[in-house]
Parts: structure tokens; C-alpha cells; sequence
């Protein structure tokens, strides 16, 4: 399990875990019934107040992404449709790609240079 | 919440014709963890002295586990920890008596723990503790305060000496202490990075009062910088909220708390790619805040 968060951020740590699980669960890097590591576990190696962790666990518990059961590890609830509709991907996707949409315009890119460099880069990624 | 663990009502205090603190009140439950952020200055040492029992305040009341703070019963003492910034060591006592001197007056002292902590943090056990380096004697503070593993913890910037690496095996130690959800702390650091990652809360002082007590993430997501191109703002109504505002060459900058979600669409309609509207972190906020 893999988290990347950034404690100086403006976005608060417990919805930074949000977003990346979510991202992990409706691309299928996540399957139905996979184990999540323990609040304290993800607390004490991110160095982060465990409530955080367990308040981003608990939201994701309301949404119905994930289960929690007495004495055992949180799990990806099953009969999800795990992989979600592409349009819901790209929805994910959205915050960061309008960030990129600014800065090409800042930078006088034009969409055909961004695009360009964007699919090498996911070449890459893939390989 | 759960039961209170700190209550503090109108506390006032001044030294001479400085007010230190000014009508201070809040509640903390238990489990909490708080930031307590400000300028030099702003009382943040005061009020955690408060809390303490160390000074009294001219008016109000502060409580600690339903006791009053001046009057802790010894039972109640044994599940506090402090660190303060004028820590009282004996300088003339060697490292590991200093250490079995504090932990005589608290029956769950872990010595084993206190000995392998100090090998962890490299103090030296042998030496006397004025021999110490400021950093090291700082790391002794900390020690000295967490080692019967308190239910309350004050510290009043405890990691300001610290290097990176020790200062994050430190707060590794809280995050270990925090995890039964069961401690209260309350943390004072101008390490603004270290306070977002422990603190659910945050308390901001300016020049003695309490100008922002909240959820950390509430007042993330509640503090709002527009960013206005040129002379778009000219042509702006009246906005709810602001709290601080300027103008440059480049615009007008303005920040607002909890602007609400339809103000903040309704501007974006209006003036498109001529404003930019950004959240900020922690750091960010106190330098627009203090």
C-alpha cells in the first residue's frame, strides 16, 4: 500500500488519503477483499496523528468502498463495481489535469505539445 | 466529545502592562491533539503555564481531568507531562540519575524505556547535564516528559533545538503515544510542517487572545486566497469574510474565511481567468493570520 503525502500541502492529510484510495480502488489497483494496513501502522510510518488516518478510513467506510470488521484489517468492500466507467476515472483525474490545463497556458504550450508529452510520459509509466 | 480533558474559562493575565492573555476560554477533549501556534510573544508560553499550574492567572479558571490546574491531586500529577522552555535540570547530576531522580516520583516510570530512548536519541548517559548540548538537553526534556507514557502532554516547543532526523524520531514517539486515542496534547511549535502532521486542532494567539480555535482541516479548506488580475477587483462587491487585503502592480490579493462554496462559484463565473483562487497550508495561513 502506497500512500504519497505531502504534510504541507493545502489539502488536509486525511483527504489526501481519501483521494488516493479512492484512486487506487476505482482504477482496480485495489480488488474487492484486499487488506488495508492498520491505522497505526499507516500513522507511524507516515508520522501523522492516527485520527487522521482513521477519519479517512471512516469516510471511506461511509461510502461503501471499504469494510470494517472487529479485529480484522479494513478490507476493499466486495461486489463493487470495481472498475468503474472511464468517465469516472477521468473525473479523479480531473483537479490535476486542470492544474496542467493552467500551466501549459501560462507557458504558451499549445494542446498538441501537451498531449504529446503527456502519452510518452504514460508510455513510460506502462513499460 | 469525550469528557473534557482541558476547560479553560476567561483566563486574563498580565505582567505589568503587557497582557499575556486575554479572556482565553476553550474545551479539549480527550484524545485531542492541539497546535498552538503564534508570534513571539503572542502568550502561547503563558497559557501553557496556565494549564500547568505554574502561574496563576489574574482572572478565570483553568482545569486539567476536572481538577483545577493550581490544585492536582498527586494522582493526577503522575499522568501529566510537561515540556517547558526554561527546563529545570540539575546541571551538576550525571544523565542516568537525573533520570532516576524525575522517575521517583511517578509509579509507571519505565526505566528500561527512559535508558533505551536515551541510547536511541544519542544522549550521553555518563555525562553531566550541563555538559549536554542544547540540543541534547532538549531531547532529555522530551524524554523525561513521555516516559511514563502521560494522558497529558504540554510542550511548549519542545523540537526547536532538534535536528530534522531527531525531530522526527519525536514525533514518531507521539504519534506511538497518540495512537491508543487516548491522550491529550497540546503542542506549541513555530514548526509549522511537524504541527500539520500531529495536530487535530489548532489554537492561534495574537498578542494574547485566542483568534482561532478549529479542526485543522476546517480551517484549511476555510481560508481562501483570491487572487484578482490587474484591476478586476475595482469592479468587486462587497465579499463576506475578508481578512486581510492587498494591492500590487500584479492585482489585488485578498483572503477570506469561509467565503461559502456559491460566492466563491458566482466569482469564478464572473471574472474567469482573470482570478485565481488558491488554498493555502498551515504556514501560509499564519503568515496571513498573525
Amino acid at each position: 500500500m502506497y500512500f504519497d503525502l505531502q504534510s504541507e500541502s493545502s489539502t488536509p492529510i486525511y483527504r489526501q488519503i481519501v483521494e488516493q484510495l479512492r484512486r487506487q480502488i476505482n482504477g482496480g489497483l485495489l480488488g474487492p477483499g484486499d487488506a488495508l494496513p492498520s491505522v497505526r501502522q499507516v500513522a507511524e510510518q507516515h508520522t501523522i496523528n492516527p485520527m487522521t488516518v482513521s477519519r479517512a478510513y471512516s469516510l471511506l467506510e461511509a461510502e461503501g468502498l471499504l469494510v470494517r470488521r472487529r479485529g480484522k484489517p479494513m478490507t476493499v468492500a466486495a461486489g463493487l463495481a470495481t472498475e468503474s466507467s472511464a468517465r469516472q476515472r477521468l473525473c479523479l483525474l480531473q483537479p490535476c489535469l486542470e492544474q496542467v490545463a493552467r500551466e501549459a497556458r501560462q507557458l504558451g504550450l499549445s494542446p498538441d505539445e501537451v498531449v504529446t508529452l503527456l502519452v510518452e510520459l504514460m508510455d513510460k509509466e506502462e513499460a | 466529545m469525550k469528557d473534557p480533558c482541558i476547560h479553560i474559562e476567561n483566563l486574563n493575565l498580565r505582567f505589568g502592562l503587557a497582557q499575556a492573555l486575554k479572556n482565553v476560554s476553550s474545551t479539549v477533549g480527550s484524545g485531542e491533539i492541539i497546535g498552538l501556534i503564534g508570534r513571539n510573544g503572542a502568550g502561547k508560553s503563558s497559557l501553557l503555564e496556565v494549564l500547568a499550574g505554574l502561574v496563576v492567572p489574574d482572572t478565570g479558571s483553568s482545569q486539567l481531568l476536572g481538577h483545577e490546574s493550581r490544585r492536582l491531586p498527586d494522582s493526577l500529577r503522575e499522568q501529566l507531562g510537561f515540556v517547558f522552555q526554561d527546563d529545570e535540570m540539575f546541571g551538576w547530576m550525571k544523565v542516568t540519575d537525573h533520570i532516576d531522580v524525575v522517575g521517583a516520583h511517578y509509579r509507571h516510570w519505565d526505566r528500561q524505556r527512559a535508558l533505551e530512548l536515551a541510547g536511541r536519541w544519542d544522549i550521553p548517559l555518563s555525562q553531566r547535564v550541563a555538559s549536554l548540548s542544547r540540543g541534547q538537553r532538549q531531547k532529555l526534556g522530551i524524554l523525561l516528559a513521555i516516559v511514563h507514557r502521560p494522558t497529558v502532554l504540554l510542550l511548549d516547543e519542545p523540537a526547536s533545538a532538534l535536528d530534522p532526523v531527531s525531530r522526527r524520531e519525536f514525533l514518531g514517539e507521539l504519534v506511538e503515544l497518540a495512537c491508543d486515542g487516548e491522550r491529550t496534547m497540546v503542542l506549541s511549535s513555530h514548526l509549522l510542517g511537524d504541527v500539520e502532521r500531529l495536530a487535530d486542532r489548532i489554537w492561534l494567539m495574537r498578542k494574547g487572545e485566542l483568534i482561532i480555535d478549529e479542526r485543522l482541516d476546517e480551517l484549511k479548506d476555510g481560508v481562501i486566497c483570491l487572487a484578482f488580475q490587474g484591476d478586476a477587483a475595482r469592479t468587486l462587491p462587497e465579499l463576506q469574510g475578508i481578512v486581510n487585503h492587498r494591492e500590487d502592480e500584479w492585482g489585488t490579493v485578498m483572503v477570506a474565511r469561509h467565503p461559502g462554496i456559491e460566492t466563491l462559484t458566482a466569482l469564478e463565473d464572473r471574472f474567469g481567468p482573470q482570478l485565481h483562487i488558491k488554498a493555502l497550508n498551515l504556514e501560509q495561513i499564519a503568515l496571513e493570520l498573525l
